[in-house]
């Protein structure tokens, strides 16, 4: 296995094993992989090879019934542990121009994180720190994280890592706040969400820099400046306040409905609640504009009732509005 | 492509004994072994399984059958090469006891090759494939993108075939004369 053009061969015959065990390629991809296997029989042992060997590691699956997710959690922390040590080009570009912009990067940390991740609840206030050192030649600092419903996240040394749903953090000493797109360093506070390979940063207060993954520019976002990126995008802008007090309503426990549909209102009041709303018929297409408490989902169906006219049902687990 | 049926029939039959045939193959001289190897799987990939009774026996005839069409091909063959493939000698293949691929014996060895990998590529491996968490959830998880977890499962993949290649000997086998070596289409197995 030393012959470089071996290693070569079975590391392409690895990628196209895994590209078709992921889903049928495109027929520009199968072109490809089609003149590839042409070009010499070994190519096609080589594919054929390491698609016995991908069907051969079917059978670890065996191996999750003596591996509980907590060893999951494990390997997961362990992988996150490992990741300073294995940059990507990506993370060494972010790293270089932090160095260049004197971004503070935070000490690397040598504790195992902290999972944590909610369901139809939030987790508000999370001390972060414990009083620790937070930065290179800093004091202690003091850091909050609020989760919001149905959203992840990790925490080790004074880094917070966002792997899905939205958050807010508050730190008065440097902090890095990451996602699958964007990386910032902040000191104050935010509002970091993920959601359906978009990630956002909004910035309420204090100070926050980042590196442009486009164009490789520092970018110092001002407070009230929101910033939108997915893997090949990133756009910024300034809110207005409605629009701020509207993006971070949950955290106050209120939903401002602006004429969305019933439907769109009742699957927010959902996600936050374990009496669970139903809507029949044509009257989930009705709009609702209003202010209400999330946590009040009866509230909120006695409003729709008496706004919309609609008639509801209430029984101990459920709401049906017809 | 493979059929489910083959790929299963390859991996659960053929490819644990790859490092045997590879060792049975490193004493002929003026081959290369892992292109006899890729050869030999294009052979196997034809083969149907369920005519074949003894997978191990059948993968060394396969391999030494790919052997003698080179040597037929090449000019200037060594004379101990061409002795010892017409000496008939290989690779005790009958279906002893030992000889029958152990599941657990497969999955101890599995097990041990994940654990050597890296732990990136690991912590990707065991979340994707052994629990069963898709490319997205794996990628939420890890906080990296789609397009990475694939490329290390590629990586993880191409190092496990390292190690079904590398792999050691689970147990001792002698070299015994084997009669049956003639025209490896006439013996399956």
């Amino acid at each position: 296995m030393s012959d470089p053009g071996k290693t070569t061969r079975d590391e392409v015959a690895s990628s196209w094993a895994m590209r078709l065990a992921c889903g049928h390629l495109t027929a520009n991809e199968q072109a490809v992989l089609d003149a590839w296997l042409a070009t010499d029989f070994r190519n096609q042992g080589a594919m054929i090879r390491a698609q016995v060997v991908w069907q051969a590691t079917e059978r670890t699956a065996a191996l999750a019934a003596g591996q509980p997710e907590a060893q999951t959690r494990a390997a997961v922390a362990q992988f996150h542990e490992s990741r300073p040590a294995r940059l990507t080009r990506r993370q060494v570009s972010w790293a270089a121009v932090a160095s260049m912009t004197a971004l503070l990067w935070p000490r690397q940390s040598h504790e195992m994180g902290r999972f944590y991740r909610t369901h139809d609840n939030m987790a508000e206030n999370i001390a972060l720190g414990n009083g620790r050192e937070t930065g290179p030649g800093k004091g202690g600092g003091n850091s909050q994280l609020s989760l919001d419903c149905y959203s992840q996240a990790r925490v080790y040394g004074t880094t917070i890592e966002l792997l899905a749903g939205r958050c807010v953090t508050s730190s008065t000493a440097p902090t890095w706040i990451m996602t699958p797109y964007l990386r910032v360093t902040a000191q104050g506070r935010l509002q970091a969400s993920l959601f359906e390979r978009q990630a956002s940063i909004l910035l309420f207060s204090g100070s926050a820099q980042m590196l442009d993954p486009t164009n490789g520019q520092r970018l110092v976002l001002r407070p009230g400046e929101e910033v939108v990126a997915s893997a090949t995008s990133l756009t910024r802008r300034i809110l207005s306040a409605d629009d701020i007090a509207m993006q971070t309503s949950w955290m106050r426990g209120v939903v401002e409905l602006q004429g969305q549909p019933l439907s769109e209102a009742v699957a927010l009041f959902n996600r936050y609640n374990q009496r669970k709303i139903f809507v029949h018929g044509n009257a989930g297409a009705r709009v609702v504009i209003g202010s209400f408490s999330l946590r009040d989902p009866d509230a909120f169906v006695s409003a729709v009732r008496s706004i919309l006219h609609v008639d509801s049902v209430a029984t101990p687990g459920r709401i049906d509005l017809y | 492509m493979l059929s489910e049926t083959q790929a299963r029939w390859l991996a659960e039959e053929i490819l644990p004994h790859e490092a045997d045939v590879r060792r049975w193959l490193s004493r002929f001289s003026g081959i290369d072994v892992d292109d006899v190897i890729q050869e030999a799987w294009i052979a196997l990939s034809r083969t149907e399984p369920a005519t074949i009774r003894f997978p191990r026996r059948w993968f060394f005839k396969v391999a030494r059958n790919v052997v003698l069409q080179y040597y037929r091909r090449a000019r200037i063959v060594p004379l101990s090469s061409l002795s010892d493939i017409t000496d008939d000698t290989l690779v005790d293949s009958e279906p002893g006891p030992e000889q029958h691929v152990s599941a657990r014996e497969e999955l101890q060895f599995l097990s041990q090759t994940i654990s050597d990998l890296p732990p990136r590529c690991r912590a990707i491996f065991t979340l994707h494939r052994i629990h069963g968490y898709s490319r997205k959830d794996c990628a939420s998880r890890l906080g990296l993108s789609e397009n990475v977890i694939e490329k290390q499962m590629a990586r993880a993949l191409r190092l496990i075939g390292d190690a079904y290649a590398q792999r050691e000997k689970d147990h001792e086998t002698g070299y015994r004369s084997f009669p049956h070596v003639g025209s490896w289409q006439n013996n399956a197995g």
